[in-house]
């Protein structure tokens, strides 16, 4: 249990690492690692579906862990070992496609890799037997794209990043876009990535989209909205004057791997279920407010008494009027597994949404604790408390033990 | 599910599957003997292994992924002498893009990487340069305009 914290402990700096082909082009408060394995989760799950033939549970592991390892190799770009120092001189560097020899490319991939794989090494090497073998697997799979999954995941994961540059570019005009379409038209070849891509072009470029593409145009638009979940700051952190906190992605990223990692010690428990409730649990965020316990003292102050059943049922019908916004015009098989997954979370109508419910109250307040590791005067009572009213399955109160022993609780 | 489509292969990746599916195969023989594989003392150890070693049902889908792309394998060939002028699967060509010189093998779907400089026919890079010969300039414009200059086309001799 104590290595299973620290493992979390680790996996949550991601939170706060900023993806660095962002910072290299200059970019303003770029995406963190977190954010980024948030929408590539949720782009795997989505694509995955409607590529067919693949192994959801599979794909949803796969990225949830494939860039674990940069919390200590850090996030390599293709400009790694040629950036100038001269901000002049980096930014004509960002409108070109680095090319290497032959010889070159082999070394870089073969460093890059070989970094990666101490590094995750590193990360897992105190966890459990099955899962550092799990992850070890996965990350496997995906690197050296030995299955299906692997080879789909490695194109997928590189279309979210294609999607993140046009949605920057769109605000900033920037980056480049010169060298992404060369990178892109070289790497791509999966069928329904390249349709995506041709969307993506479609879309960004104001180009008439044609009847046969509205499907992969619906998807796009919808990762689009959930890609918002990368800006929104939690606003239970607001409230308390946290600076810089996490967004509402960067938190459905350690839920999901959390949720996963317990799920694992409970037998009856379906983890791709379990893994699919905690993506979806907030994507009501796009549009709805993020609600926090605090939300019927501050309407009270204003004279506004509700009861908290009340206010249940009062956030639950803004969420849903949100989450309709957000699915609107999606497929109905998917409209229908979201909404399915999401009012599960929202109600705990199954164990699995019991239990991941409960795994988001410890996310929280492992949060809240590394909050007030960091500004003493944070209040972190309130989160014990609440955290010991809720939580009742037996690992996730032992877990709470693991964590009063960690940050010495009087 | 096995993908059902063929997978075009380099002799060298043909090669490399064969001899996988094979050590794969010694691995799983020697595990459900509960003896140590000879496989795991070679000096080439491929890294895989030791992961295969430790969970059984990764290896199985391993060597199940492994013969359905034996199965479904069509072997890339070098074209004839007089042909190996023109860009087919399995070119080696070096090209000029925007004054910067770039070498990439023309390769299957299942063995491109381009960071190791492995493009593959199925994308659209690969799509336009098939078929085009020595000194021709390959224009892709969609959406940003890039011109591949071939400046030479060379493939592995058997």
């Amino acid at each position: 249990m104590k290595d299973l914290l620290n493992f979390f402990i680790e996996v949550g700096k991601l939170k706060r690492m900023p993806r660095e082909g962002w910072v290299i082009n200059q970019i303003k408060k770029p995406e963190s690692i977190a954010e980024h394995i948030f929408r590539t989760t949720i782009m795997v799950w989505i694509l995955g579906k409607k590529k067919g033939n693949l192994n959801v549970e599979k794909l949803l592991k796969i990225a949830l862990i494939h860039d674990l390892c940069e919390v200590y190799a850090g996030d390599t770009t293709p400009y790694n070992g040629i950036i100038p120092r001269d901000k002049k001189k980096l930014r004509e560097l960002m409108k070109t496609w680095p090319r290497f020899s032959a010889a070159d490319k082999k070394k870089r991939a073969f460093e890059k890799q070989k970094k990666e794989e101490i590094a995750l090494k590193r990360l897992i090497s105190k966890l459990p037997a099955d899962l550092k073998t799990e992850i070890g697997n996965y990350w496997l799979t995906y690197e050296n794209s030995l299955t299906p999954e692997g080879r789909f995941f490695n194109q997928a994961d590189r279309m979210e990043n294609f999607l993140q540059a046009y949605e920057y570019w769109k605000k900033y005009k920037n980056p480049p876009l010169g060298p992404w379409w060369m990178w892109a038209r070289e790497f791509f070849d999966d069928p329904l990535l390249l349709e995506f891509m041709d969307v993506l072009e479609k879309k960004f470029h104001q180009q008439k989209i044609p009847k046969k593409l509205k499907s992969s145009l619906v998807l796009l638009n919808f990762l689009s909205e959930v890609g918002k979940l990368k800006m929104i700051l939690r606003r239970g952190w607001i409230l308390r004057g946290v600076k810089k906190p996490e967004s509402i992605a960067a938190h459905t990223f350690r839920l999901t791997i959390m949720a996963w990692v317990f799920g694992k010690k409970m037998p009856d428990l379906n983890i791709e279920r379990i893994l699919k409730l905690a993506l979806v649990h907030d994507l009501t965020k796009v549009y709805a407010v993020d609600a926090t316990p605090y939300d019927k003292i501050i309407f009270r102050k204003s004279g506004f008494k509700k009861i908290k059943k009340e206010i249940f049922y009062r956030n639950y019908k803004e969420e849903y009027v949100a989450f309709k916004k957000l699915d609107a015009g999606l497929p109905p098989y998917l409209k229908k597994e979201l909404i399915v997954y999401w009012n599960d979370f929202q109600k705990g109508l199954t164990k699995e949404g019991r239990f991941v419910r409960q795994v988001s109250r410890i996310e929280n307040l492992l949060q809240a604790l590394e909050y007030w590791k960091d500004n003493k005067k944070f209040p972190i009572e309130s989160w014990w408390n609440e955290s010991k009213q809720f939580i009742y399955e037996p690992i996730l109160s032992k877990f709470l033990k693991i964590l009063e022993k960690k940050f010495r609780r009087k | 599910m096995p993908e059902e489509k063929k997978f075009y292969l380099t002799k060298e990746g043909l090669e490399g599957i064969k001899k996988e599916c094979k050590d794969l195969k010694a691995l799983k023989l020697a595990k459900t003997k509960g003896e140590s594989p000879k496989v795991l003392h070679s000096e080439d150890l491929n890294p895989e292994y030791l992961a295969f070693r430790e969970d059984l049902n990764f290896l199985e889908v391993r060597i199940f992924e492994l013969e359905n792309i034996l199965k479904n394998t069509e072997l890339i060939k070098s074209p004839k002498k007089e042909k190996q002028n023109t860009i087919n699967l399995g070119a080696t060509i070096l090209v000029e893009i925007g004054g910067q010189n770039d070498e990439f093998t023309l390769v299957g779907s299942l063995e491109a990487n381009p960071s190791m400089g492995k493009i593959s026919n199925e994308s659209p890079v690969g799509k336009a340069l098939l078929g085009h010969k020595t000194g021709d300039e390959v224009l892709i414009s969609s959406p940003i305009k890039t011109t591949y200059k071939i400046k030479k086309i060379k493939y592995r001799t058997a």
